[in-house]
């Protein structure tokens, strides 16, 4: 043995027993009583002996309690020995016709045998090299062991021979045990009936079929077995099916409800039905019979696990009459005001909340009483067309049943959107319910100065908390709710614009007895009447208190203050609102009286200032041309952007008829008398700017309340033609578009002309001449309103 | 065959009575349907006694008997005891136990042959029980619950257990008993099994809530159907079974 000399954790004894023949369960025991180094060992062996003795005797019973001491005894690495004493043991049991433990000592014994084997050849394949190494210690070792017992090779032969030969008696044996225990537990299981039993019978007939060491009577009965069991095992099968689904009809109890259960708890196949040809519906038994005890429903009589279930009910049972969900609406009504986008907070608070949002669904959530009471596992919209003014939530909730048994639920709450007006909308609908109102005047007979200062209040978003807005003749009327409002909003006008506030008070109601009284209030902003480009004459003694400069000046902006530029020398002044307001005038000229020259000459004289050249011009009127020679003289503040043959904007002096005291004491004054120019170039001229050209940008425009002064189809047309002018403006004067937000103008519809857009330089450009300047793109906000998916090509 | 009954708008029918395989007990109650399905069943058959115990109708849950002999709390006064003993047979033997868990119907589930007791029973209880009743005596609890009477309901045929008793509990308690157990449940899925029924070797009487699932379940449980009557009950064997197993 080879095998086992080499590995130390085999003691020898294991070898004594080598080659006992079991076939008459004495045999082996004559030849255990060599001397062994273990007691336990020696014990065992010496039970064996007097077992063997005792069924030989036919005292099996006595015999078989013996035969128990000797294996509780017996070492349990030595599964040879064991498997030699379960196989008789087995041997007792048929003789006693305890058939069941006939076949579990058998089938243990079994077991044994099929471990040896195992590690046998793990052993022979391993040592084989090593078997020469060790041979020495085999050799003692066999002899010892080997000597007394039968292999005569063994005892006399140290030689591979001999080990291989013991190797193949050993076999021998294992194959003689084995058929033996075979025999035994075919017999057994054929006395046992059943179907299982009777198709485990065959099958170890057949495996003893095969093997080639029985003898010949044993080969007959295996034969003959084989030939009567399989219609036993046949005829036992059909009965004990229709034995099993008597069996499960009495546990359904004839009821008509389906044995429709779930698979989480039960592991039962879906599609697990009555139809009782299918066999497979017999797994739900086998599976609740396992761990805890089998119940029936009380409600429908299905099988379930007691020790699991919730009462006695089963989980489907639970379902259809146990409902968490008992108390919550299924359907709930959601305010939404339409004029501002914002829902109904109950009681009373208004909250924004974009669809399918998490803010909506906090609100849905809180609109459903005694959902607080169940815990909410997960919550979601279910898609719903918008205009079914439905919106759907899908609910997942879980709570205790009875004895601690969670369930879990899903439902959907269908909220019908309500249509309800805010407070705050209903109040901007209802007339006079505005407590302060800021009257936005100017006197001048064109709307330049207010579409600027509409780009302003967008901007700065300083119409925010209006009420209404509405046009009045010569402006804009602001109302608001606070006076605090309106006072905010006087604030912003006087950081934009020259303007004059005066304000007044209504009393509305007063309480003799606690001295409340309540007001509206009214606060009128006029704003100087001066705009940009126009020609102003001042009085000569505020002319010389704004700096001694010139009276005959433009006006080049309008800030918080009116800006003023004398022409011809390039001096700058500025007229505060409360200077002017103290004496008030009207301008000279304005952009209407503006008329196109010709530049015939133009030569900078190198004085500069800021952003303007100081230029000497021949110019002659566009009219002229063609018709006479007349050419006028003219200093010029635009003497870098002009150049022979552009066309300018000025206002003609001589010839003009203006009717105004402060020229006539200019003209009368010796100071200023000879100083008056016959033109004032006031700015540079596109004449050849289409009239409709598409621009890469626009403006946003306010919502105003037109009220009762509709304007005309005229005066429509004017005010177009202002607004246009508004827009040159704002594309020729880079200052003042830094002041606006200028959006990009999604709705270009060729694409090819972005590209001369992009390239285009932002300020008055000489090169872009034909068409007046552009505006790069990079100054251009995106638009939050036209964003969509096609926008991609501004990207 | 097992019926289904109330007694005044209760399905607790273990608690108002108590039956045996030879006398039945029921309480006192205002109505006389309850006592009527006992008398339907029971009369010229075994006797019926209505009674009170320490003046209270809970008599299903206050005594413990079976065929031969009937324990009644120490709370039980002599008038309700004499009128005891002239109502039940000779042979059954009445005894008042003196024990300080006195919901005796509560603490001891039995059969003829054998008894399970709550484990906390003082030892002269348990002496008083085997003696009295004839019974082997064990210390057992029911799904971990120490109210051994209030958990199951047992004959000599089946039991009925908590439904939430394991396998494993199931084959001991049956081993201990020597007749089947089952798990289950009365009056729509009431795990006071002992309180919702009473039961003896060839009826039962469960509350009017149970189920027919639970009334079939029972049925099998204490073989109901398969020609119980009166005369069919087997006592001789068991006793040697019994006493052979131990």
């Amino acid at each position: 043995m080879p095998g086992e000399a080499t590995e130390p954790a085999l003691p020898k004894e294991q070898r004594q027993d080598e080659g006992a023949d079991e076939n008459v369960e004495l045999e082996s025991a004559a030849r255990l009583t060599l001397g062994s180094p273990q007691s336990m060992v020696a014990q065992s062996n010496s039970h064996k002996v007097e077992a063997n003795n005792l069924f030989t005797s036919g005292k099996y019973d006595v015999a078989l309690s013996k035969y128990d001491e000797a294996v509780a005894v017996c070492p349990n690495y030595l599964d040879y020995e064991l498997a030699v004493l379960r196989s008789n043991i087995a041997a007792c049991h048929l003789k006693l016709e305890e058939w069941k433990e006939a076949v579990s000592s058998a089938t243990s014994a079994l077991d044994g045998l099929d471990r040896l084997e195992r590690q046998e050849k793990e052993q022979t394949a391993s040592k084989a090299e090593e078997a020469s190494v060790a041979k020495a210690e085999v050799e003692g070792e066999i002899v010892s062991a080997g000597a007394a017992k039968a292999g005569p090779a063994l005892s006399t032969n140290p030689d591979d021979d001999a080990i291989e030969a013991a190797r193949r008696k050993r076999q021998d044996d294992i194959a003689r045990i084995r058929a033996k225990a075979l025999m035994r537990r075919a017999r057994a299981r054929s006395e046992l009936g059943g179907w299982s039993n009777l198709e485990g019978a065959i099958e170890d007939y057949k495996r003893l079929a095969d093997m080639d060491n029985l003898t010949v009577s044993d080969k007959k009965i295996v034969q003959a077995q084989l030939r009567a069991l399989p219609p036993r095992a046949k005829a036992a099968q059909e009965r004990e099916t229709a034995e099993m689904w008597a069996k499960l009809k009495d546990l359904g109890n004839g009821l008509l409800k389906p044995f429709g259960l779930s698979t989480d708890n039960f592991k039962m196949p879906d599609n697990f039905n009555m139809d009782l040809d299918t066999p497979m519906g017999m797994a739900p038994m086998v599976a609740t019979g396992g761990a805890g005890a089998t119940i029936l429903c009380c409600n429908c009589g299905v099988p379930i696990d007691g020790t699991a279930s919730a009462g006695a009910l089963c989980y489907d049972c639970i379902k259809s009459t146990v409902d968490i969900s008992q108390g919550i609406q299924r359907e709930a009504t959601l305010h939404f005001c339409r004029d501002c986008d914002r829902w109904l907070m109950p009681p009373a608070s208004w909250v924004a909340a974009a669809p399918e949002s998490r803010e909506l669904l906090s609100l849905c959530l809180k609109r459903l009483r005694n959902l607080g009471k169940v815990r909410i596992i997960d919550a979601r919209f279910v898609w719903t067309e918008p205009h079914s003014r439905r919106i759907k939530v899908k609910i997942t909730i879980q709570d205790s049943v009875a004895d601690g048994v969670l369930m879990q639920q899903s439902f959907e709450v269908v909220y019908i959107v309500a249509y309800q007006q805010c407070r705050e909308c209903a109040k901007s609908y209802t007339a006079n319910v505005w407590r302060a109102a800021v009257q936005v005047r100017q006197k001048v007979t064109h709307k330049r100065t207010f579409l600027l200062l509409e780009q302003l209040i967008l901007k700065h978003q300083a119409h925010r908390d209006t009420i209404n807005i509405k046009e009045e003749k010569d402006g804009i009327d602001f109302f608001f709710a606070q006076r605090n409002q309106a006072e905010a909003f006087i604030h912003f006008l006087k950081s934009v614009v020259p303007v004059n506030i005066k304000d007044s008070r209504h009393l509305i109601s007063a309480d003799t007895h606690t001295g409340n009284k309540s007001y509206k209030f009214n606060y009128s902003a006029e704003i100087v009447p001066i705009c940009r480009d126009d020609l102003v004459a001042l009085p000569l003694k505020l002319a010389k208190s704004i700096g001694n400069i010139s009276p005959l000046v433009l006006c080049w902006r309008i800030g918080t203050s009116v800006n003023l530029l004398d022409p011809s020398t390039l001096q700058t002044a500025e007229l505060s609102s409360d200077v002017y307001w103290r004496a008030p005038f009207q301008p000279l000229a304005g952009a209407t009286e503006l008329v196109e020259f010709i530049v015939m000459d133009i030569e900078p004289t190198g004085v500069r200032k800021g952003k303007w050249v100081l230029g000497e011009a021949t110019v002659a009127r566009a009219s002229d041309l063609g018709v006479n020679d007349n050419t006028y003289f003219a200093r010029t503040h635009l003497g870098n952007l002009l150049r022979a043959g552009d066309s300018v904007m000025g206002y003609m002096l001589t010839g003009t008829n203006f009717n105004s005291d402060a020229l006539d004491a200019i003209e009368n004054s010796r100071a200023y008398g000879s100083t008056i120019p016959d033109v004032v170039l006031v700015k540079k001229h596109y004449p050849n700017r289409r009239k409709n050209r598409r621009r890469n940008w626009k403006l946003k425009r306010m919502a105003k309340d037109e009220g009762e002064l509709l304007p005309k189809a005229a005066d429509q047309a004017r005010m177009e033609t202002e607004y246009e002018m508004f827009l040159r403006d704002v594309e020729e004067d880079e200052e003042l578009r830094a002041a606006l937000a200028l959006y990009k103008n999604t709705k270009k519809k060729k694409p090819q002309q972005q590209d001369a857009d992009a390239m285009s330089i932002a300020e008055t450009d000489m090169t872009a001449e034909d068409d007046g300047p552009k505006i790069s793109m990079d100054e251009l906000l995106d638009d939050f309103d036209e964003l969509d998916i096609q926008d991609d090509e501004h990207a | 065959m097992a019926v289904r009954a109330q007694f005044e708008n209760s399905n607790e029918v273990g608690v108002f009575a108590k039956l045996t395989n030879s006398y039945a007990l029921v309480g006192i109650g205002a109505s006389e349907n309850f006592y009527s399905v006992f008398e339907a069943e029971l009369q010229d058959i075994i006797p019926i006694c209505r009674t009170t115990i320490a003046g209270m109708r809970i008599i299903g849950r206050l005594t413990a008997g079976n065929r031969k002999g009937l324990l009644v709390p120490t709370t039980t006064t002599d008038q309700e005891l004499q009128h005891l003993r002239n109502s039940l047979p000779d042979e059954v033997r009445i005894q008042r136990i003196e024990e300080r868990l006195s919901a005796l119907g509560n603490v001891i589930a039995t059969n003829d042959h054998t008894a399970l007791i709550h484990p906390d029973l003082e030892r002269e209880t348990e002496e008083i029980i085997a003696d009295v009743l004839g019974v082997e005596v064990f210390r057992q609890t029911v799904a971990d619950n120490v109210l051994v009477g209030s958990y199951m309901a047992l004959s000599n045929q089946g039991g009925l257990v908590h439904p939430k008793t394991s396998i494993r509990d199931q084959d001991e308690l049956s081993s201990l008993l020597q007749v089947p157990l089952v798990a289950g449940s009365v009056n729509r899925g009431s795990s006071v099994i002992g309180g919702g029924m009473v039961v003896n070797d060839w009826m039962a009487v469960t509350g009017l809530d149970t189920t027919a699932p639970e009334l079939s379940v029972i049925e099998s449980v204490f073989r109901l159907t398969e020609g119980a009557a009166p005369g069919a009950v087997n006592t001789s064997m068991k006793d040697t079974i019994v006493e052979s197993f131990y």
